[in-house]
């Protein structure tokens, strides 16, 4: 097995942080890709954050109410080794115009 | 998306979200968001589709991605009302279909009012921060005009007007502030003419905006009230509480 840690996303406008309102998983959880993980506030709103990988939780970095970093370590999955060295999963819906999502780490 | 046109040429834009091949539900989102903002971003996409719903969002005229007209005339709550007909009429559903309501804030106090003059468009609504008076009583247009121009400090509600309309670079504050005073012209009184049609009531309990929604469910024939923990105003809209309520209610009243 190996990991794969995601950080919190560029939210754009300008936004340098976020507070984590509610994580929706816990370590030890198979999430599906898409399957939304956590709700973090900034200064001007609220988003719902999805999973960018199908795996199983390793860590949570924050707890509810605490504020991450654009940038800074979000979520550790652990994944298949074969997973792992996909790079740069495409989203596969993209009707969307501006969708926020998590990245991968390099 | 797509554009409808109102009844005064005005294009309304409208996103399909969600399941579509579920019981459909209108979507209303609040003073300076936008459908992307309000629900998309908030995880409503996702939840409409796992819960088997059918979201049409609607950027209220002067929001998001609809055409934003100037002069406050533009945003009498006549206008909404008609955008709000054009949209159905859009829909092709099949015409005994049953129809619901979800609005967020201004977006609530809209669908209220529109359920109540209209009582065989919608079966039932779902509002969310809906304050049981009307916030944009009382602002003070000079105030907000200089605020906007960077010349004073805003003051009371005033002060809560100028900064949602300067929080996303999308919006164009000026026209903010027509539609402030546009729907305002009639104030909002929910005792006035409530819907008829079940209503579920969801404000979060840490709400400072929609403290009196509560107040609302002896207005009306059939509506309840069920908070939202540990929520305010802005960061209700993701709520896994709010989604659940809404689906539950939907479920029971749209199926």
């Amino acid at each position: 097995m190996a990991e794969r840690s995601f950080p919190l996303p560029d939210l754009g406008e300008g936004l340098i942080d976020a507070t984590i309102l509610e994580w929706l998983v816990e370590p030890g959880q198979w999430v599906e890709r898409n399957t939304p993980i956590v709700e973090v506030e900034t200064t001007k709103s609220a988003i719902e954050l999805p999973s960018p990988i199908a795996g199983t939780v390793k860590t949570l970095h924050g707890e509810d109410g605490d504020t991450v970093n654009v940038g800074d370590p979000l979520i550790t999955f652990e994944v298949s080794d074969d997973e792992a060295g996909i790079v740069g999963t495409v989203p596969q819906e993209q009707k969307k115009e501006r969708r926020v999502r998590l990245s991968k780490k390099n | 998306m797509r554009h409808v046109a109102s009844a005064d040429g005005t294009e309304i834009a409208v996103h399909e979200l969600g399941d579509a091949s579920g019981p459909a539900v209108l979507l209303l989102h609040g003073f300076a968001s936008s459908t992307q903002r309000n629900w998309v971003d908030a995880g409503w996409d996702r939840a409409l589709t796992e819960a088997g719903f059918r979201g049409i969002g609607m950027d209220l005229r002067g929001h998001g991605e609809s055409v934003k007209p100037t002069g406050e005339d533009a945003y009498d709550v006549a206008r909404f009302f008609e955008d709000v007909d054009a949209v159905i009429r859009s829909l092709d559903s099949e015409p005994d279909a049953l129809l619901g309501c979800l609005g967020y804030s201004m977006g609530s106090r809209l669908a209220y009012r529109y359920a109540g003059a209209h009582p065989e468009v919608f079966s039932s609504l779902v509002l969310g921060g809906l304050p049981a008076s009307d916030p944009f009583e009382g602002i003070d247009r000079d105030m907000a005009v200089e605020a906007l121009a960077g010349r004073l400090e805003a003051t009371g509600p005033t002060a809560f007007v100028v900064q949602l309309a300067t929080i996303f670079p999308e919006a164009n504050p000026q026209v903010l502030l027509d539609v402030v005073f546009g729907v305002s012209r009639a104030p909002f009184r929910p005792a006035e003419d409530p819907p008829a049609v079940p209503m579920l009531l969801m404000s979060g309990d840490k709400d400072d905006r929609a403290d009196d929604t509560e107040s609302i469910v002896s207005m009306a024939p059939d509506a309840r009230f069920a908070p939202i923990p540990g929520r305010n105003h802005l960061n209700a809209i993701t709520s896994r509480t709010f989604k659940g309520g809404a689906f539950d209610f939907f479920s029971a009243h749209l199926r």
